[in-house]
């Protein structure tokens, strides 16, 4: 009985410096998130520069952004698994990663709660935390339960056009599949499903789809001059979104990222876009 | 007393060109022991060692860093820079001025252009194309479109037996503006996939370098460069005029073509796996032709070596200033090219060249 | 010899030449004269090879000119431009090398050639400099040079196995008084090498001073061809340069045994004798 304990006390003891010795490195925000919320944020040592949640993740290394992230540099930092999503990296990345052996996980990035779940599945696999990762999805399916409840007690659909703005010469809008698919999960529709992926924005197409709300990352709205910037572009002005000062925004990584803060993020949404439902709110979302 | 004059004369040639060469092997070791993950002088004797037998193989980290990534990459650039640096000169020489350059004359442009159709229209419509085929299709259609890019230089900027480099550079402009058009458009169709392609395309980008893209990279641009070291001797008759150079026995059209043929392959070869990387062109035939000599025989192969080390040297920074990120090679050569060639359009203004 | 017979050249639908003849012996040296656009330049380019006659031919040797190779036909015949823009920074030395392009001659050869063309030209001194830091006129001698070289060969070892052809395009148009008697000097003396020499020149009086035949061109027609003591006639002077808008009327002269033409416009019929008249008139009212 002594040895056991013993040998149990070992093993807890040189197992612990272990896991706090795994040293991760993960490419695309939703990643990192996730990472996080299955406790091993502590681990992450260089990360890529969406990922911004939570705000210590800014100071660490930055391995670079999209496709100018490469090899050597995550190498560099001596990774004994590296989380990559899929889409978002170069493809001679991942090959040349493989080929030296570190153990690599690639995710999707498909914006689906199933998608969601496959990539807490496959990271939390992947940290050996296969029951911390199942605990996660529970929580973030009753989450979405009580999200999907909000939705159904209202009964407004309203249209939401989402846009991707860099400055005014750079606006593109969401149709389905895109980063926006969020919207249907927080009781809205997309003013523009006819439209796959992302577009640029066209004024006519905009007076002609009509929202009720003009949605962008808050970085976005910024880069446009506020909600008086947007009202200063051709067609917005003829919306109801225009006329009814209907301009909203969000943080753009929580926004699209279907990580972790999904629910809150579609519950953030869902107030934004329902404010008749604001009244009657319990809590209060987080920015 | 002749003998001697002339002796020294094609001694200080082959100097000039063994000290390029030392100064690029020098680059070349250097690249081997610079970048985000940490290989060491020692490292790489070790694993050439690893290689040759001769030292227990461990196949560390190291190895694979410095045989799989890095390696492959220095190559890359070497024949790279090398094929932008001569082409560059080979131009400069055919247009008869020091303003002309592939990336602003559009033949970059133009190859961009054919990669992408290749990338946007081939690969999905006929999935079934053996590998072997679309590996060589890219090459292919990126240098048709440099041709076609180039033809239309040559077009546009000679009128009446004279070069109008303001119309080349004109020229240029049009096929670039062009070339982002077709650029924007294709993405615009594009699934995110290719959308993220756009920076490579604009930017240059030497890490996607393999073992399989050098086997097709090699012989192109060396071809290319052996051909265009060929026409050194007429490029400098051609220095005085088409008519001129006819009449002291060069077969102008054949070299015209030849150039045009190899700059458009080395080009578009390049651009096909690298992405639009400017001003290497521009910048290195001037400096050896301001600091040695205008004789095309020894600023033709000094611009080939002239390329490639420059190009390391740019690539070097890349891989260190914000590491572990990486900067775009393409944002290095024109932060150094474009003062560049502001300062060399003032100092042509005056003496009158455009 | 160098024969060009019944040369015809049409552009568009303009008659450049018309059914002209020229012929160019070893020690002679042939003067083209003529108005501006009277066809002097198409002339030489046919003569030279660069350019193609729509009828007639041109032989060398006895052999069509299209039936000697490039190389064969630059180590025999060699074109000196009007003006030469070189937008590289040469040194004197390299310009005058390129003229042995089409030469197998060794080196050492080379070097003896170009020391000797640049001492016939007065350039030893010039040869480290850079051909952009020269003036007009002795940018002309080096070009001079280079064609020099071009024919330089086996005139070096003292017989000349074949007969040499040197063409000058507007030689003396960007020379001052006396570097124009001395490029022609120089012209006059490679005749007796013997080289056949053609000149375009635009001094009649230059012409008349040089040259041993002389061919007057107008609009693409032969005026007159022939030995200067031959045609040089007032009549023909005359004729060649007078146009619908102004007659000329020259002077002959000759003067130590030269002959000097004397330019002088015609006065027009109408119109100038008014002027005159205005003019005495206004002298006249105001003293």
């Amino acid at each position: 009985m002594k040895k056991n304990v013993i040998l149990y006390l070992l093993l807890i003891v040189t197992s612990l410096p272990l896991a706090a010795q795994q040293r991760i490195v993960t490419a695309g925000s939703s990643s990192s998130e996730i990472v996080c919320a299955l406790g091993y944020c502590d681990n992450i040592v260089a990360t890529d520069r969406t990922s911004v949640y939570p705000e210590h993740l800014r100071g660490l290394p930055s391995i670079g952004y999209r496709n100018s992230i490469g090899a050597e540099g995550i190498i560099s930092q001596n990774p004994d698994l590296v989380i990559l999503e899929e889409e978002y990296v170069k493809d001679a990345l991942v090959d040349q990663l493989l080929s030296t052996g570190i153990p690599t996980e690639i995710v999707a990035q498909d914006r689906s709660w199933e998608s969601t779940r496959i990539r807490i599945d496959v990271i939390s696999e992947a940290l050996d935390e296969e029951q911390e990762g199942r605990k996660l999805i529970a929580k973030l399916e009753q989450e979405l339960a009580e999200v999907k409840k909000l939705v159904e007690s209202s009964d407004s659909r309203p249209k939401v056009i989402g846009v991707y703005a860099r400055g005014a010469g750079s606006m593109q809008v969401g149709g389905t599949n895109s980063a926006f698919s969020i919207i249907e999960l927080a009781g809205a529709q997309n003013a523009v499903p006819e439209i796959e992926g992302f577009k640029p924005l066209n004024t006519e197409s905009l007076i002609q789809a009509n929202p009720d709300y003009i949605l962008f990352f808050d970085s976005g709205l910024k880069s446009l001059g506020g909600i008086d910037g947007v009202l200063k572009i051709p067609g917005v002005a003829q919306t109801t979104a225009g006329k009814q000062r209907q301009i909203i925004s969000m943080n753009g990584v929580k926004l699209t990222n279907w990580g972790p803060r999904l629910a809150e993020a579609a519950r953030e949404l869902f107030y934004l876009t329902h404010p008749e439902d604001h009244a009657q709110r319990t809590d209060r979302p987080e920015k | 007393m002749p003998s001697v004059l002339t002796v020294r004369k094609s001694n200080s040639q082959t100097l000039t060109l063994s000290l390029l060469a030392a100064l690029l092997v020098g680059l070349l070791l250097c690249s081997l022991v610079v970048g985000a993950v940490s290989i060491t002088l020692a490292d790489v004797l070790r694993i050439i060692g690893q290689k040759l037998g001769v030292v227990a193989d461990t196949k560390d980290t190291a190895q694979i860093v410095l045989l799989s990534i890095r390696l492959p990459r220095l190559l890359f650039t070497v024949l790279i820079g090398a094929a932008l640096g001569l082409s560059g000169a080979a131009l400069q020489g055919l247009f008869r001025n020091p303003l002309v350059e592939p990336g602003i004359i559009g033949i970059s442009s133009g190859a961009a252009v054919g990669a992408i159709f290749v990338i946007m229209f081939v690969g999905t419509r006929f999935p079934q194309l053996a590998e072997w085929a679309q590996t060589w299709l890219l090459p292919l259609f990126s240098f048709l479109g440099g041709l076609a890019a180039t033809f239309f230089t040559l077009r546009i900027g000679q009128a009446e037996r004279r070069v109008h480099v303001t119309y080349l550079i004109l020229g240029g402009v049009a096929i670039s503006a062009l070339a982002a058009a077709i650029i924007g458009i294709a993405t615009f169709y594009a699934d995110d996939n290719q959308l993220r392609a756009y920076t490579f395309w604009t930017l240059g980008d030497l890490s996607a370098a393999t073992w399989d893209k050098l086997h097709v990279l090699t012989p192109l641009v060396g071809l290319a460069i052996i051909g265009l070291l060929a026409v050194a001797r007429p490029l400098n008759a051609i220095a005085l005029g088409e008519a001129e150079a006819y009449h002291s026995g060069v077969a102008v059209e054949r070299v015209k073509l030849i150039i045009v043929l190899l700059s458009a392959l080395a080009v578009g070869v390049s651009v096909a796996f690298s992405g639009i990387i400017g001003f290497v062109g521009l910048v290195v035939p001037h400096i050896i032709r301001v600091s040695f000599t205008s004789d095309q025989r020894l600023v033709l192969p000094a611009s080939a070596l002239g390329g490639a080390s420059l190009l390391l040297l740019a690539d070097m920074l890349a891989r260190t200033v914000v590491s572990p990120a990486e900067l775009p090679i393409g944002a290095i050569t024109a932060a150094v090219g474009a003062p560049f060639f502001i300062y060399l359009l003032r100092s042509t203004q005056k003496r009158q060249l455009i | 010899m160098l024969q060009a017979t019944d040369i015809s050249r049409q552009i568009g639908q303009k008659a450049i030449l018309n059914h002209c003849s020229l012929t160019l012996t070893p020690g002679r040296f042939t003067a083209v004269v003529g108005a501006n656009g009277a066809g002097k330049s198409t002339l030489l380019r046919i003569v030279s090879g660069e350019d193609v006659p729509d009828q007639g031919h041109v032989h060398l040797n006895g052999r069509l000119l299209a039936n000697h190779s490039s190389r064969e036909l630059s180590q025999v015949r060699a074109v000196l431009p009007q003006r030469t823009i070189v937008n590289f920074p040469f040194t004197v030395e390299q310009v005058v090398e390129i003229g042995r392009y089409a030469h197998r001659s060794s080196d050492q050869e080379n070097e003896l050639i170009i020391r000797e063309v640049m001492q016939l030209t007065g350039l030893t001194h010039f040869r480290g400099r850079t051909y952009q830091t020269l003036s007009g006129g002795e940018q002309q001698r080096v070009q001079m040079a280079r064609v020099m070289a071009q024919l330089w060969g086996e005139t070096y070892r003292g017989a000349l196995s074949k007969p040499r052809y040197l063409l000058l395009d507007e030689p003396t148009s960007s020379l001052d008084l006396a570097q124009q008697q001395r490029l022609l000097g120089l012209a006059k003396e490679l005749c007796l090498r013997p080289f056949g020499l053609l000149a375009i020149l635009h001094d009649l009086n230059l012409a008349i001073q040089y040259a041993d035949d002389i061919l007057f061109l107008k609009q693409g027609e032969t005026v007159a061809y022939g030995t200067v003591e031959e045609v040089v006639t007032q009549a023909v002077i005359e004729e060649t340069f007078s146009h619908p808008e102004q007659r000329l009327a020259v002077r002959l002269i000759h003067d130590q045994g030269q002959l000097i033409v004397i330019p002088k416009l015609q006065p027009r019929h109408n119109s100038e004798k008014t002027l005159n008249t205005a003019n005495k008139q206004h002298h006249e009212s105001h003293p």
